[in-house]
């Protein structure tokens, strides 16, 4: 089933006026003890999209967003961000960049603001600009009440969400996060969901790596599925629902347990007449049809299940 | 210029942090190599140029202590807990990042060193102070930079790290003849001190402390053993790993 996609096999972009910011083509990274961990990935991100790189732990995405954002040396392959040459001139793609690295703490003794100034400044703001940066940053996090509070005194969505306004303070042209909400409940999930979309919004462009179904299905325009190191499907959230040949779904109980207590029964189908067909010949009377969701397509693609 | 500017973002960061951690790093700088050295000069007794030479090594333990083992425990705590990756992810180069944290080190070393001059002062040693002091004990840091690098890297965790930086820390001013003469080493030993800096800075700070101003050797081989460890440490302080 896993197949690499190639770059004349990726979808356009989602509106026909955007650019190519991000291309990466052949990526590949084996590490000293053989393991390949990214294999021959192509991937084109626009400008102004969100794009999720979605797979289980182990699946690459970290790999892959760690080549990007220059802290591992590809083994081969080319990264090309902003027409500059990412493996060749590191120090300059990282003035274009904002990154919020996977499994990394803040300083606990030092304050949400100072945080951002001090990042700010290692950007390459100047003390006016930082000044007016965090400022903005704090009110744009909805963290006023915090910004004088030492970090440490904060919950880990609070925490999630400095780390999100110290990737942003400088302004850059690119948000990496590499599972900006791993281990996170589900509250402090969605703050910094609606973080990251207002940034979208702003027509920022976003590259994020999870493993969590509704956080790629909500914030994403496209979706590039990871397993094995490879990028097994890429494309708008249509498309991959149109990418199984069964995308529909029939739901039901069923009533023939010694208890009278229906089972729950889903029957896939390649069209609507043919699962309507199943709902007659059954005879049921209560059932849903719905389209495919993408937990269904990751299935289909990879047989594994993944967190929803 | 922007190498300067981010070594002192990188002070001030650390700077930052001790607001948090205050009272162990006021005890570990001035509190603990005072508190040693008043214990050796009463044992010394009357005799002042082994209060003076118990001063020199003093101030090169604590000196040594800071550039081991509390620069090795924040490149340790920095790598383990993953806020390397915070640095790592900006423009600035590695050697800012390394002299930011030993600068603030050396204001840790520089309150120990006056606690010991203090406490010198106080007990009624004639102490000659020169400014030649200040690129001694500089360089002396610098020599021992690598040492905490090359631990921090290849530390297989933190305990383990913080185990050797410890261990060598102290083990190397032992080892060195800093609070004894190099005349009183076993003859194999003797020769090899000469490759540790502490006992280039415990001879320096010694003649400095007597009013002996030629220290020439002394800044130059710890000038050339601070350049070879500033040069590792680069090599050893890589933003992309392979």
């Amino acid at each position: 089933m896993s197949t690499v996609v190639k770059p004349e096999q990726m979808t356009a972009p989602v509106r026909a006026t955007q650019k190519v910011v991000l291309s990466v083509r052949d990526l590949v990274k084996q590490y000293k003890d053989r393991t390949l961990a990214n294999d021959h990935i192509s991937l084109d991100v626009y400008e102004g999209e969100l794009i999720s790189i979605l797979g289980h732990n182990g699946a690459g995405k970290t790999t892959f967003l760690r080549q990007i954002t220059t802290e591992l040396r590809p083994t081969s392959g080319s990264i090309i961000l902003f027409d500059k040459d990412v493996i060749r001139h590191p120090q300059e793609v990282k003035q274009l960049m904002g990154v919020t690295p996977q499994e990394c703490e803040l300083f606990q003794s030092v304050t949400v603001r100072e945080h951002l100034e001090f990042f700010g400044r290692l950007k390459g703001l100047d003390r006016k600009r930082v000044r007016a940066r965090a400022d903005q940053m704090i009110e744009e996090l909805s963290m006023t009440q915090y910004a004088n509070k030492q970090v440490g005194f904060l919950s880990g969505g609070l925490k999630r969400r400095v780390m999100i306004g110290i990737a942003m303070v400088a302004e850059p042209k690119i948000l990496v996060l590499d599972e900006p909400t791993t281990g996170l409940d589900p509250a402090s999930r969605r703050e910094v969901w609606h973080q990251i979309s207002a940034y979208v919004a702003a027509g920022q462009t976003v590259i994020l790596t999870t493993h969590y179904m509704e956080e790629a299905e909500r914030l994403s325009e496209r979706i590039a599925i990871m397993q094995g190191g490879k990028i097994v499907l890429a494309g708008k959230l249509q498309e991959l629902y149109g990418s199984i040949k069964q995308s529909y779904k029939l739901s039901y109980h069923d009533s023939f347990n010694i208890d009278g207590v229906g089972q729950p029964v889903i029957v896939y189908g390649s069209s609507f007449a043919e699962l309507k067909a199943i709902i007659e010949r059954e005879g049921l009377a209560e059932y849903s049809i719905a389209r495919v969701s993408l937990e269904d397509v990751y299935f289909e693609l990879t047989g594994e299940r993944l967190v929803v | 210029m922007n190498t300067l500017k981010d070594i002192a973002v990188v002070f001030r960061i650390y700077l930052t942090k001790l607001r948090g951690e205050s009272g162990p790093f006021l005890l570990t700088s001035f509190l603990f190599p005072a508190g040693m050295y008043l214990f050796l000069s009463v044992i010394a007794g009357d005799n002042h140029l082994n209060k003076v030479q118990l001063l020199a090594g003093s101030m090169v333990f604590s000196t040594t202590m800071v550039s081991i083992m509390w620069v090795g425990y924040h490149l340790l705590e920095d790598r383990f807990r993953g806020r390397i990756k915070l640095f790592v992810t900006t423009p600035i180069r590695p050697i800012s990042y390394i002299m930011g944290i030993v600068c603030f080190a050396s204001m840790q070393a520089t309150l120990g060193i006056i606690g010991l001059l203090i406490v010198g002062k106080v007990i009624g040693l004639p102490i000659h102070l020169s400014l030649l002091m200040l690129p001694l004990l500089a360089l002396g840091m610098l020599a021992h930079t690598a040492i905490s690098i090359i631990i921090s890297r290849f530390a297989t965790s933190m305990p383990q790290g913080t185990l050797i930086t410890d261990g060598l820390g102290a083990g190397l001013v032992f080892f060195s003849p800093v609070y004894y003469n190099i005349s009183q080493l076993p003859p194999g030993i003797s020769h090899a001190v000469y490759i540790l800096p502490p006992t280039f800075m415990a001879d320096g700070l010694r003649k400095l402390l007597t009013g002996n101003s030629n220290v020439g050797i002394d800044l130059l081989v710890l000038g050339a053993m601070a350049t070879i460890s500033l040069l590792v440490s680069l090599k050893m302080t890589r933003w992309r790993e392979d």
